[in-house]
């Protein structure tokens, strides 16, 4: 079974996310700012991060850095969750070493598909 | 009485019947001879040239001086008078004429001193009602004023004889910040003999007044200057109503940008709670399902839709307000047309189905792949579809796309065509305004925002492309989507089509392509005539956006463009061609009117500094032109001796010598004496400024070989003009004179492009 980190500081996203990946049969664990998504990227080694763009403590751009900088989580996929208004974000996500990102609000099943392109490209290699 | 020949004459008489007859009967009148007689005797018996009048035979009146004396015997009895008369006819003829002259004279000038009076009052009457101010003054140093009409109180708060006084009053009461341009600007305009400047004066009571100031210098016949003529007129009101212009203009602005700012936040905070009923509600359906609690999902299903709708509709407002904003990013990508159809076929098929209308795809077998923003082109072809869809019933609904070449640009078309209710021509006009539908009825009947064809138009246009319908009332509409294949980076709406010239049509096959980007028709009809005929083949663009497009499409040898077009103006356009890996070698000619700083160039300035100069880059810009020693000086021409001084400071540093001239001419004067290694120079300065200088040195073969880089005041363009000097390969004025020397130009670049391109081959 997979494990997903969600970093995620909006409560009801966090939740319907959460819950609806559960119910999917992945393994969720759950961060609400950067440092302690970074934190939890490293403890709990996911298969796969989910990131929120406009997090607090430390932002999304710059935990997706650190996490690509540390040799333990370099090869983590991470899917950026960006909002629609804020176009920059994406580049942004991109340029900090994000796999893919998508848009809020979200169409599960879309990032449902994207989740699992990206974990089986993990498997193959 | 006895009587002389004279007398005979004089009168008319004979001597014989004269003599023994009375003297009296000679005078006009027994009275005038009695008033002789009275005078003799008054006066001892003699009367010398006294006037008195005689009466001829003929009874004509005879004025005469009559000199007598009475005749007495021993016993001292008068016994007669002897005595001689002088004509006075001629005299008096004379004296009368003259008489008569004077007083003709007297009533002429009369006449003219009143017409001077009238003129003069007349003169008085303007001097006091025109708006403006007249005055004369000396034409140089302080201009002292030597007249000044006697609205100057009114106007400036002084007395004329207060600024005829004081001779230096109009420099004193100028606004210290406009001082110096103000003698900047009025040297130069007297040497051309008329200007107009402006400046802040200050009133008597201490406030300032705007003036406009318009002169003439007045000659002599010699052609020396004497004094110049002008007025002072008010223009406070003006200055003031234009600087409100402004103030509102940008109020104006920034209030447009806070409601952008907002809507696009507005709409960011709507989403949030959006998502969340989205996303609950997506759960509560896949939860019904699961506990299969079927009859919840119906109604879900609408709560799903709603919320669906309201996504789109926000989606929709801000995207509206980020184009206009300016924010809208484009995300240019290469895909291939034929998969990206079928994607959006296979999206819009449950919408086609629910009118009951059928959906016909005719995509071209050459279709390949095109650059632009995939989204946004799907959103629009999306779009349109649902529109089709919406306002057919039973119909047949068509999608057809080709690919076609237009002035060697590819263009993609997509063609919706539907059989639904169509339009009237009203109707199509208010089409594509944001919030407006065809008409308040159609939002009722069909739903939605209205503002998809807005927004999609805007996409098209920010590709470069554009979207236009054609429709009758009861037979459909037909959508077109034009977007160039090969979209670039451009954010700026296309201006019409590009032209290619019909004589190019004959031109053999290798002929140099020179793309000509010019706004004005006439001056792009000439000049495509004029190459023409010397065997380029020309290609004409309208605006900068369809000049870039062309010169991506087909890198021409040379590009000829125009400074001064509406939009994306010559000096953007040039940026983005240096700017772009591809087109940065095609030689640029620079086509502008002749203006001041244009000339600069023209006349062969090496390289561009601006005021207020930065002095770490100055160096580097010596540095181009160092060469090994031994070393000349630089040539300092500058009128600021605070300015020379600094730059004295900053050359020694770099180990240059320095010789200093305050104007052109002396300036001249240094070069005779001294070649320098090169020379700074500013514009504009007094005396000879910086335009007359070059002119001079390019006269004198010896002295063109120097570098001259100029220094010019910093204002709006000159950082344009810098960026030119560096990327241009020569500026040219437009005009019929120039006509040649750019044929020569064009025929040279070309020369040397063909020559580059052989040999990297």
């Amino acid at each position: 079974m997979s494990k997903i980190l969600l970093v995620e500081d909006s409560e009801m996203n966090r939740d319907m996310l959460a819950r609806r990946l559960a119910r999917r049969g992945y393994e969720v664990v759950i961060a609400v700012d950067g440092a302690q998504g970074v934190t939890l990227a490293q403890t709990e080694a996911p298969d796969l991060i989910l990131m929120d763009m406009g997090l607090p403590v430390l932002d999304g751009v710059e935990a997706t850095r650190q996490l690509r900088a540390a040799p333990a989580t370099r090869s983590i996929p991470i899917i950026a969750l960006t909002a629609h208004a804020m176009s920059g974000d994406r580049k942004n996500a991109l340029e900090a070493g994000c796999d893919d990102y998508d848009t809020k609000p979200i169409e599960f099943e879309r990032l449902l598909g994207k989740i699992e392109i990206l974990l089986k490209k993990e498997a193959t290699p | 009485m006895l009587f002389n020949r004279g007398a005979e004459a004089l009168l008319g008489f004979r001597r014989e019947e004269i003599i023994g007859q009375r003297v009296a009967q000679l005078y006009e009148s027994v009275e005038k001879a009695k008033e002789v007689m009275r005078q003799m005797r008054k006066q001892g018996g003699t009367v010398s040239t006294f006037e008195t009048v005689l009466q001829a035979k003929d009874g004509a009146r005879i004025p005469v001086l009559i000199s007598a004396s009475i005749l007495y015997d021993e016993k001292g009895q008068e016994v007669g008078t002897v005595g001689f008369n002088k004509d006075l006819r001629e005299r008096k003829q004379v004296e009368e004429a003259l008489q008569k002259a004077r007083d003709e004279l007297e009533l002429r000038v009369e006449e003219r001193t009143a017409d001077l009076e009238k003129a003069r009052e007349r003169l008085q009457y303007l001097l006091t009602v025109t708006p403006g101010i007249i005055y004369t003054n000396m034409g140089s140093g302080d201009f002292a004023c030597t007249f000044v009409s006697d609205n100057l109180e009114p106007i400036m708060g002084y007395a004329p004889r207060e600024m005829l006084e004081d001779s230096k009053l109009w420099v004193k009461r100028l606004h210290p910040e406009d001082a110096k341009r103000v003698f900047g600007e009025i040297l130069p305009l007297l040497e051309r003999g008329r200007g107009t400047v402006e400046y802040r004066f200050r009133h008597r009571a201490g406030h300032y007044l705007w003036i406009q100031d318009t002169f003439r210098v007045m000659r002599d016949a010699a052609g020396n200057p004497v004094e110049i003529v002008g007025s002072w007129a008010d223009i406070s009101d003006r200055k003031r109503a234009e600087e409100e212009l402004q103030v509102a203009k940008e109020a104006a602005e920034v209030a447009n940008q806070a409601k952008s700012r907002f809507l696009a936040n507005m709409s960011h905070e709507l989403r949030t709670p959006l998502n969340a009923i989205i996303g609950y509600g997506e759960m509560l359906l896949e939860e019904a399902d699961d506990l299969g609690q079927a009859g919840f999902i119906p109604d879900l299903q609408k709560i799903h839709a709603a919320a669906k709708h309201l996504l789109a509709l926000i989606n929709d407002i801000l995207d509206l307000s980020k184009i206009e904003a300016g924010k809208m990013d484009l995300y240019y990508e290469t895909f291939d047309v034929a998969p990206m159809i079928q994607d959006v076929v296979a999206t819009i098929t449950p919408l086609v189905k629910k009118n009951a209308n059928a959906l016909e795809v005719r995509c071209a077998d050459d279709l390949g792949s095109m650059r632009a923003d995939l989204t946004k082109v799907r959103q629009t072809l999306f779009n349109l579809l649902s529109n089709a869809c919406k306002f057919t019933e039973r119909g047949t609904i068509t999608l057809e796309v080709t690919r076609e070449t237009v002035d060697g640009g590819g263009w993609v078309t997509f063609r919706v065509r539907d059989t639904g209710i169509g339009m009237t021509p009203d109707q199509m006009e208010k089409l594509f305004q944001e919030f407006s539908q065809a008409d308040a009825s159609t939002t009722r009947k069909y739903g939605g925002t209205g503002l998809g064809l807005a927004i999609s138009r805007k996409f098209c246009q920010l590709m470069g492309g554009d979207i236009t319908v054609e429709s009758t009332l009861g037979h459909g509409s037909t959508f077109i989507v034009r977007l160039p294949a090969e979209g670039g980076t451009l954010k700026t709406v296309p201006a019409p089509r590009a032209e290619v010239s019909a004589s190019s049509a004959t031109l053999p096959e290798g002929a140099p392509t020179v793309l000509l980007i010019d706004d004005d028709p006439a001056m792009r009809d000439l000049t495509q005539r004029f190459l023409g005929k010397e065997g380029f083949r020309v290609v004409t663009a309208a605006s900068g956006e369809e000049g870039l497009r062309l010169a991506k499409a087909l890198k021409p040898a040379v590009i000829a463009l125009d400074v001064l077009m509406p939009g994306m103006d010559g000096w953007a356009v040039l940026t983005v061609l240096k700017a772009d890996p591809d087109l940065a070698d095609i030689p640029v000619i620079m086509l502008t009117i002749v203006d001041d700083k244009d000339m600069g160039y023209a006349l062969g300035a090496a390289d561009y500094l601006t005021k207020p100069i930065d002095w770490e880059r100055l160096p580097d810009a010596l540095r181009k032109y160092q060469r090994a020693r031994p070393q000349s000086p630089v040539l300092v021409v500058e009128d600021d001796a605070g300015l020379r001084e600094m730059m004295r400071r900053t050359l020694e540093i770099e180990g240059w010598a320095m010789i200093e001239a305050a104007n052109g001419r002396v300036a001249l004067e240094r070069l005779i004496e001294q070649r320098p290694e090169l020379i700074l120079l500013d514009l504009l300065m007094p005396e000879m400024d910086g335009f007359q200088f070059l002119e001079e040195v390019r006269k004198h073969e010896e002295w063109r070989s120097i570098p001259i880089v100029v220094v010019t005041a910093k204002d709006l363009t000159e950082e344009d003009h810098r960026r030119l000097s560096a990327s241009v390969a020569r500026v040219l004025q437009k005009g019929t004179h120039s006509r040649e020397e750019m044929l020569r130009e064009v025929r040279k670049l070309v020369a040397a492009r063909v020559q580059g391109i052989r040999g990297q081959g």
